[in-house]
């Protein structure tokens, strides 16, 4: 004979788990938007650093006072320039950035 | 198995391991505590994977027992059911029975059966090797973790800036955490069993915060062990276990200005009051910027959202040294620093409206906290 204690027990567990299942998968799914927003956003930084890169790569080579002027220059632009975070989105002030650039 | 233990004892060791109980996982057994019976102790494990909790439980000389084991064994069980169980129950006795993997617990005239799991699907704990230790009464580390871990970064994008930087160079062990705009510091100096050139470790700030509950607030002593990727931390019949965080942290060298023009001392009870009432009008913008006005006459703290209305506030300083000067900054920031320096009398040292300001004890320079301002512009 069937244990249908057990069985019942096995179901209820089986659907506690589809429960959760289904909620993970709402937040994976609120997860991939703000992934495909981040890459978005993504592009345009890497659009825009391209950009920079090109018109410094056009540039002399750079004297220690000009590539200090540069990060400084794109640190004011929003970027982090500290091996942190290099390149990405400032939002706000960062330590680590004015500490390269001597500025804390 | 079969156990009797005193109620009390048992949702005690519960609430110890149960700070290891995941609130969601995709492992069902890992919501459940690991209960072994030794004949000579219990022995209760939690580990969620990130965190692992082992406490052990051996019975006194007590006149009344406490803990009387009649044959040993182990199981797996749902540990935030069997806490609340553990908790209500009517007498101050527990008597568990396991046959198999059911668990049958009485207390008085109430009866539980409870389905358990099988241990040996139970994750093993990370083992750690014993050879690098430190050793520090236990609310020595709780100062050291409540001074920096709220300054760790919450956002995932740099894990190395979740976790609080644990240097040892000897003898003095730094504690330090940051989110890249502001940066905690403690430290102290510690014992060691053996000597080592240098210790170097990122624990992560959420463990940290777990660790915070269940270590005692007393003078008894504390391990502090570090492996290759794990951490642990024993303090009397209980270990604590929590993964390292990989990767080098920020070079911070250069970040604390040494020289200042503009220093003020303040009692950190009214500066505190008088910041989180400028803050109730500066919660609406995303920095919640407010502005401090350092003169030599008065402090004046006040804050302004275009839409809802302004607030100015005037303090005296206990003293004041230097020049004035104007600046804003995020009004969390600076609260969670003066939260604390909450025992002490707070001296805070500015250089200027955009480079970082130091909070610390008036009479040393540990624990010293690290803010950046924010910059304002011709419109704020």
């Amino acid at each position: 004979m069937i244990d249908k204690q057990a069985m019942l027990r096995q179901i209820e567990q089986l659907q506690d788990r589809i429960g959760e299942f289904y909620q993970e998968l709402g937040e994976l799914k609120l997860l991939i938007s703000d992934l495909i927003e981040e890459n978005g956003q993504l592009a345009l930084e890497n659009v825009k650093l391209r950009e920079r890169a090109r018109l410094y790569a056009e540039e002399k080579t750079p004297i220690q006072g000009e590539a200090a002027r540069y990060l400084g220059q794109l640190y004011e632009d929003g970027f982090h320039i500290c091996n942190v975070n290099y390149g990405s989105l400032r939002k706000g002030e960062c330590l680590f950035c004015l500490q390269s650039l001597q500025r804390v | 198995m079969r156990i009797v233990i005193l109620k009390s004892l048992l949702s005690q060791a519960l609430q110890t391991i149960s700070k290891a109980i995941p609130t969601r996982t995709t492992k069902p057994i890992l919501y459940g505590v690991y209960l072994e019976v030794f004949a000579t102790h219990i022995q209760l494990t939690a580990y969620d994977q990130e965190i692992g909790i082992q406490t052990i439980v051996h019975p006194t000389d007590d006149p009344e027992p406490t803990l009387q084991i009649e044959q040993t064994g182990s199981i797996v069980l749902h540990a935030k059911y069997l806490l609340d169980i553990v908790r209500k129950l009517p007498h101050k006795l527990v008597r568990i029975d396991v046959t198999d993997l059911t668990a049958t617990i009485r207390s008085g005239s109430a009866t539980y059966t409870l389905n358990g799991m099988d241990p040996r699907e139970y994750p093993h704990l990370p083992s750690v090797t014993e050879e690098m230790s430190l050793s520090m009464p236990s609310n020595v580390l709780i100062s050291l973790i409540e001074q920096t871990a709220f300054a760790t970064a919450t956002s995932e994008i740099r894990p190395t800036l979740t976790g609080v930087l644990f240097s040892f160079v000897e003898p003095q062990l730094r504690f330090i955490a940051s989110d890249s705009h502001r940066l905690s510091i403690h430290s102290i100096y510690a014992e060691t069993k053996y000597s080592y050139d240098k210790l170097e470790a990122i624990i992560p700030g959420k463990s940290l915060n777990e660790l915070l509950k269940i270590l005692p607030d007393s003078e008894e002593f504390t391990d502090i062990y570090i492996a290759d990727n794990q951490l642990l931390v024993t303090f009397g019949a209980t270990k604590f276990y929590s993964r390292l965080i990989e990767g080098q942290y920020p070079d911070i060298s250069r970040i604390i200005p040494t020289t200042w023009r503009t220093a003020i001392e303040v009692d950190p009870k009214q500066f505190t009051e008088s910041i989180e009432r400028a803050a109730l009008l500066a919660r609406e913008n995303e920095n919640q910027v407010i502005r401090l006005y350092l003169r030599r006459t008065h402090i004046e703290v006040t804050s302004n959202s275009p839409d809802i209305g302004k607030v100015t506030e005037t303090i005296d300083p206990i003293s004041f040294e230097g020049d004035d000067l104007q600046i804003a900054c995020n009004a969390k920031f600076l609260l969670d620093a003066l939260k604390a320096l909450n025992n002490y009398q707070v001296r805070i040292e500015f250089t200027s409206p955009g480079s970082a300001f130091i909070l610390k004890p008036t009479n040393s320079d540990r624990p010293l906290h690290l803010i950046l301002p924010v910059r304002f512009g011709p419109n704020t």
